[in-house]
């Protein structure tokens, strides 16, 4: 393949499963100059940075430490990362975009996000290209068929062509090519949700042999036991990227106009059984359900509102923890009590039996901390109050963002919800579905 | 009898409490938010209800972690504001209506809502706050208060289910009253927001605006909303939205909505208010 004579470099924004299939499958044939940027190298966790900078050295990529150094000369852009994360990928590229570059950006977004991110693209000379990658990354590597829609199919399929890539034209404009896959995906998650909650089921009645051979007869070639164990392992590995696939889902189907009640409750259900971040087992169907099962019956499993990130839920565990830090705090809804605290700050501490960290906790004004240790913040706010502190500087300072930054951020509706919802949306980032 | 003849749904953010006591009230930040209660204070004036039932949580305040009551009913004949550890609001003392406030304690035992009675409390933001919205700033409040605890500090706070249910028993108890009064049942808190943590700021219009087309046109749909998705998609505070389900199983299966306002922000919280009526109700007041 002569790709060299018209490839330049190739960059990815986001080197997770999709990016690396493709340079898998490019193998010896790779374009000469390859680079990468994943927010994972920005992570605070330096298991998960390392992690990140051995994927780059396996795949021998240009691992940038900035977006603006991967895009920097790059003729070819791959947007690879998760739904929530593609509009300000393409909001954080628009300002190191080489002129006239081609941007697949092959996230599964609705139509409506794809188009504000043609938006940004256009406006600074690039040419964007509505991708939609239409099938699993393996077994097909780099030839997974790529669906494209948009101003520059001519030039996108031409592209993927070099790159030795199976393009498929879905003449339209962009949101086209994403329309395809979203709705597809009410069948493909949807499908997955279904055959999990049936066979999880089947297996407690004691039935599923017999359900899976009376589908397999409506069915036939379905191929349903194996079919059902490959379901359940996506949805155990991979249930909280396609929830967030699916809210996209869900919100293509209300730009439509339609209720999407399906879709919502196939975005529980992958939640639900991602968020339990089980290992899925090797073995089939029964194995793995059975793995499922436990884990959903287990008192002991992790709570399902543990994997929100940057919120501390107070629970019984915490409310047992926190007990007397509380008790302090509420005592200072009394002004003589307020003044004692003032005048000998751990002279006052000492009358509660409270831990030494939470002491100090208190007395170096660490609110994250206070709540980690069992602090509820209808109480910790009253230790703010004590000290001039209102409720919305308190947030601020919870946040680590100056108080009038705090203030504007509400003032414009917020801290969003898209990229709050779990924890791996925050740590992560950069994997694709 | 007794009857219930409207539902008020609104935010409770005691910021708004220190805009209204400071009179900032009428600044840019400010005066959208007090808008959107203009038109249903004016609805409440004319309504002139005997008795109004206000569902809110107490923030620390009354309650401690020592006692923590699932439901608890104001029983008193007054309610002072209380010290929330910023001084004591300059707002009128809470009248109750214990006669009421008994009997619906008694219906509701006997109905198997196994109540706290309560016969002395101070109440804080909760219940004052939405107070000085729909009734302003009176020498003291047009009619008695009958304060109605649910936890939502504590988790878990009770399901929406059990909410809306307890609503349908307020309705049972308040329409076995002998006496003729017209009540209002408020239901406060809420909507999305959180005030801990990392994410605090958080808002979440698109779920706001659901959970209002829920509450007024679903709300058995609303109440099936689980605790997990409050938490995840309205804030860790925004849970306390299932203290509106209280309100609205008070009331008919189908409302008229007179008003409905939204506003973000106030403070770090995104402020919703509705006013809804028995069909049967608003005919009257036509």
């Amino acid at each position: 393949m002569a790709m060299s004579t018209i490839v330049g470099k190739v960059a990815f924004i986001g080197f997770g499963e999709a990016a690396a299939a493709f340079v898998e499958g490019w193998a010896g044939a790779r374009p000469p100059l390859l680079s990468a940027y994943d927010i994972k190298t920005d992570s605070p966790d330096a298991a998960v940075r390392a992690a990140k900078h051995a994927d780059y050295r396996r795949w021998r990529v240009d691992g940038a430490q900035t977006l603006a150094g991967a895009l920097a000369d790059a003729d070819i852009v791959f947007s690879l990362v998760t739904a929530d994360q593609a509009l300000i990928a393409a909001r954080n590229a628009v300002a190191r975009l080489a002129p006239g570059s081609l941007y697949f950006d092959c996230n599964s977004c609705s139509p409506g996000t794809k188009r504000a991110a043609a938006e940004l693209i256009e406006a600074v000379g690039g040419r964007y290209v509505d991708a939609a990658l239409m099938a699993p990354v393996h077994p097909a590597l780099h030839q997974v068929p790529i669906l494209v829609s948009g101003a520059h199919i001519d030039d996108a399929l031409a592209t993927l062509a070099a790159l030795d890539m199976r393009g498929e034209s879905a003449t339209g404009p962009v949101g086209h090519a994403s329309s395809v896959k979203m709705v597809r995906s009410i069948v493909i998650k949807g499908l997955e949700a279904l055959a999990t909650e049936c066979i999880l089921a089947g297996r407690r009645a004691g039935v599923d042999e017999r359900v899976l051979a009376s589908l397999e007869a409506s069915f036939p070639g379905f191929q349903w036991p194996e079919r059902t164990g490959y379901m359940l392992e996506r949805v155990i590995t991979h249930g909280i990227r396609r929830a967030a696939e699916m809210r996209e889902v869900e919100r293509t189907v209300a730009e439509l106009g339609l209720p999407a009640d399906m879709t919502h409750a196939v975005i529980e259900w992958q939640q639900r059984v991602g968020g339990l971040r089980l290992a899925a087992p090797a073995g089939n169907y029964r194995q793995r359900a059975d793995a499922l099962s436990a884990a959903l019956a287990s008192p002991t499993a992790a709570p399902d509102y543990e994997d929100i990130p940057g919120t501390y839920v107070f629970d019984a565990e915490r409310s047992r923890n926190g007990y007397h830090l509380n008790m302090f705090c509420m005592s200072l809804n009394v002004a003589a009590n307020r003044a004692a605290f003032g005048a000998d700050a751990p002279a006052y501490l000492d009358c509660f039996p409270m831990t030494a960290e939470q002491k100090a906790a208190v007395l170096t004004r660490n609110w994250n901390e206070m709540l980690r240790l069992g602090g509820n913040i209808y109480y910790t706010a009253k230790l703010a109050a004590a000290d001039g502190i209102t409720f919305q500087d308190l947030a601020a300072a919870m946040t680590g963002v100056s108080r009038d930054d705090y203030r504007k951020m509400m003032v414009d509706g917020g801290r969003p919800i898209e990229g709050n919802r779990s924890k791996s949306e925050w740590q992560k980032g950069s994997e694709h579905g | 009898m007794a009857r219930i003849v409207a539902g008020v749904a609104t935010s409770h953010v005691p910021a708004i409490g220190v805009a209204i006591d400071q009179g900032k009230t009428a600044e840019p930040y400010w005066q959208p938010v007090f808008a959107g209660y203009e038109k249903s204070k004016q609805w409440l004036a004319h309504l002139k209800p005997d008795v109004a039932i206000v569902v809110y949580n107490d923030h620390a305040t009354a309650f401690s972690l020592e006692v923590i009551p699932t439901f608890a009913l104001g029983c008193a004949a007054e309610f002072a504001p209380a010290d929330e550890g910023w001084g004591r609001r300059q707002v009128p003392v809470v009248k109750g209506h214990p006669e009421l406030a008994w009997h619906m304690a008694q219906s509701l035992v006997l109905d198997e809502f196994d109540i706290t009675i309560v016969n002395r409390m101070e109440v804080d933001h909760g219940l004052t706050v939405p107070l000085s919205l729909l009734f302003g700033q009176p020498a003291e409040w047009p009619c008695p208060v009958i304060p109605l605890c649910v936890n939502v500090v504590q988790y878990p706070p009770p399901t929406g289910n059990r909410c809306l249910n307890l609503g349908h028993a307020v309705r049972r108890a308040v329409e076995s009253f002998g006496r003729d009064l017209r009540v209002v049942v408020f239901g406060t808190g809420g909507m999305s927001h959180q005030l801990q943590g990392e994410r605090a700021g958080l808002i979440n219009p698109a779920f706001d605006k659901r959970f209002l087309d829920l509450l007024v046109h679903d709300p058995r749909a609303a109440a099936a909303i689980p605790h997990v998705e409050y938490l995840r998609e309205a804030g860790s505070e925004g849970i306390e939205l299932v203290m509106w389900l209280v309100m609205r199983g008070a009331l008919d299966d189908a409302v008229t909505e007179r008003y409905r306002h939204y506003h973000v922000p106030a403070s770090n919280t995104a402020v919703g208010h509705l006013v809804l009526e028995n069909i049967l109700a608003s005919e009257h007041t036509k």
